[in-house]
C-alpha cells in the first residue's frame, strides 16, 4: 500500500514540477472550446450537440494526456528500475490512480470552461457533473493499459486513439446519451440505468486491465 | 477432399434456394433474402474473432508462435467476413430505411468489430519485435473483446431511447418454416467455408514450418 | 422485378463458383507442397 502511494506521489510531483501534461491538455481543450464557441457565436446549440461536443473534447484531451505516464518511463528509461521496485499490479494501480486524478482534474476544468464559453442550458447540473466525473474514471480506466501497450510501440501519437475507440465506443454511446438527457433536465431516476452501466463498465474494464497488465509490463 | 466438393454444391443449392425456394418476408419482400447471406457473414466474423481471442489467451499462457499465427489469420479472415457483413447490412439499410448508415445498434456492433480488427492490425504493424508484437496484440485482442458483449447489453436499453428498430432484430423478424430452413442451411454452409479456409491456413503454416526446418 | 431477382441470383452463383474454384485450386496446390515437403 505504501509503495502504491509512493508511486502515485512520484508521478504527481513529477507532473507538478514540469506541468507538461496539464499544460498541453488544457491548451488543447481551450483551443477546441474557443473554436467552437467562436464559430457558433450566439446561436444556441441543441442538447445533443452539447453532449457530443463536450465528450469529443474530453476524449481527445484524454488521448493527449493518458499516454503520458508510461511514455515518460520509456523516455527517461526509468522503466527497468520501476519493474524491480514493485509487482505489476501495484504499478498498474499507481498509473491508474495517477491517470484518474489527471483526468478528473482535466474534466472539471473542461466542464467549467465549456459552461463559460458555450453557455449551454443545463437542466440537471448535479447529474451532469456526476456523469462527467464517472466518465473520467471510465476514460482513465480504459486508457491506462492501452497507454502501456502504446508506450512499447511506434506511432505513439495516433496509436492510442485508434486502440481506445473500439473499447470506449459502448461507453460513449451511453454517456453521451445520458449527458444529453442531463442537459435536457432528466432526473436521476431516469438516468439510473446509464449510471449503473457506467459503474459496471468501469469495474469490468479495470478488472480485466488488472488481469492482463502483467503481460504488457513484463520484459 | 470430397467434403469440399460437396460443400461447393451445397452452397450452390442454398444460394438458389435463398432466391427461389424461400418466400419473401412479409412487408420486406425479396429484399429480406439478403439475410441469408448477411447474417452468416456476420456470424463467421464474430466466430473468427472468438477463435482469435482464444488463441490470444493460449499465447499468453504459453508463448508459442503457433498460437500467435492462429490469432492473426483468424483476425484476417474475420475482418474480411465482417467487412462483407457490414456492406450487405448497409445495402439492406439503404433499401429499408433509406440511409446506408444510421447507428442502429446492430450496425454499431458490427462496426465496432471492424474497428477492433483494424486497430489490432495497426497495433501489430507498429511493433517490430516479434515477441513483443505477439504478446501485446494478444493482450489487445482479449481486452477489446469487452466491447462486444457489452453492446449486447446496451441494445435492449438503447431501444427505448433511440429510434425503434423492429425489422433488423432477429427476434422481430418472423420467419416461416421454409425461411428458417434456408437460414440455418446458409449458416451451416458459411461455417463450412470458414472451416475450409481455417484448415488451408493451418496446412500452409505447417508447410512453412517444415520448410524452415529443412 | 422478378427478372432482377434472377440476375442477382446468377451473379451470386457465378461469384460463389469463382470463390469455390479458387479455394479448390489453393487446396490442390497446398496438397502438392505437402507431398514435396514430406
Amino acid at each position: 500500500m505504501r509503495r502504491l502511494l509512493a508511486l502515485i506521489k512520484k508521478d504527481l510531483t513529477d507532473e507538478f514540477r514540469t506541468r507538461y501534461a496539464i499544460n498541453s491538455l488544457l491548451l488543447f481543450a481551450v483551443i477546441a472550446l474557443v473554436m467552437v464557441s467562436f464559430a457558433t457565436g450566439m446561436a444556441g446549440l441543441s442538447a445533443s450537440l452539447h453532449a457530443a461536443l463536450l465528450w469529443i473534447i474530453l476524449f481527445f484531451s484524454a488521448m493527449s494526456g493518458m499516454g503520458r505516464s508510461f511514455a515518460k518511463e520509456q523516455e527517461k528509461n526509468t522503466a527497468p528500475a520501476l519493474r524491480l521496485a514493485a509487482p505489476p499490479e501495484i504499478i498498474f494501480w499507481g498509473k491508474l490512480c495517477f491517470n484518474t486524478i489527471l483526468m478528473l482534474a482535466l474534466a472539471v476544468l473542461v466542464l467549467l470552461m465549456y459552461i463559460f464559453l458555450l453557455n449551454p442550458s443545463i437542466g440537471n447540473l448535479p447529474l451532469l457533473v456526476l456523469l462527467v466525473l464517472l466518465g473520467s474514471v471510465c476514460l482513465a480506466g480504459a486508457s491506462t493499459i492501452l497507454a502501456a501497450i502504446v508506450s512499447m510501440a511506434a506511432n505513439q501519437g495516433t496509436l492510442l486513439p485508434i486502440l481506445s475507440l473500439p473499447v470506449l465506443l459502448p461507453f460513449f454511446l451511453v454517456v453521451i446519451n445520458a449527458t444529453q438527457t442531463a442537459f435536457q433536465g432528466a432526473g436521476f431516476s431516469q438516468a439510473a440505468g446509464s449510471l449503473l452501466f457506467l459503474v459496471s463498465y468501469a469495474v469490468v474494464i479495470i478488472t480485466v486491465s488488472l488481469l492482463l497488465f502483467r503481460h504488457v509490463w513484463q520484459d | 477432399m470430397l467434403w469440399k466438393i460437396m460443400l461447393g454444391i451445397y452452397i450452390l443449392i442454398v444460394t438458389v434456394a435463398a432466391f427461389v425456394y424461400a418466400p419473401g418476408a412479409a412487408g420486406l419482400g425479396d429484399l429480406s433474402r439478403i439475410i441469408y447471406f448477411h447474417v452468416p457473414l456476420a456470424w463467421v466474423g464474430v466466430l473468427a474473432y472468438l477463435v482469435s481471442m482464444l488463441n490470444s489467451i493460449r499465447y499468453l499462457k504459453k508463448p508459442d508462435r503457433d498460437f500467435d499465427f492462429r490469432a492473426v489469420f483468424n483476425a484476417e479472415v474475420g475482418l474480411v467476413f465482417t467487412i462483407l457483413a457490414t456492406v450487405t447490412g448497409a445495402i439492406f439499410a439503404r433499401h429499408t430505411w433509406g440511409v446506408y448508415w444510421n447507428w442502429d445498434p446492430r450496425q454499431t456492433s458490427i462496426f465496432i468489430l471492424m474497428l477492433i480488427y483494424a486497430a489490432y492490425f495497426v497495433l501489430r504493424s507498429s511493433i517490430s519485435e516479434e515477441e513483443n508484437r505477439a504478446r501485446l496484440s494478444a493482450v489487445y485482442c482479449i481486452f477489446a473483446f469487452i466491447s462486444v458483449p457489452l453492446l449486447v447489453f446496451i441494445i435492449p436499453r438503447l431501444y427505448t431511447t433511440l429510434h425503434p428498430d423492429p425489422i433488423i432484430s432477429s427476434s422481430g423478424l418472423e420467419m416461416n418454416g421454409q425461411m428458417l430452413q434456408v437460414f440455418f442451411a446458409a449458416l451451416l454452409g458459411f461455417t463450412g467455408i470458414y472451416a475450409w479456409i481455417y484448415s488451408l491456413q493451418i496446412r500452409l503454416y505447417k508447410i512453412s514450418q517444415r520448410w524452415e526446418g529443412q | 422485378m422478378m427478372s432482377d431477382l434472377y440476375i442477382v441470383l446468377t451473379v451470386c452463383m457465378i461469384s460463389w463458383l469463382g470463390i469455390f474454384f479458387y479455394l479448390l485450386r489453393l487446396d490442390r496446390r497446398i496438397a502438392r507442397w505437402e507431398k514435396k515437403v514430406k
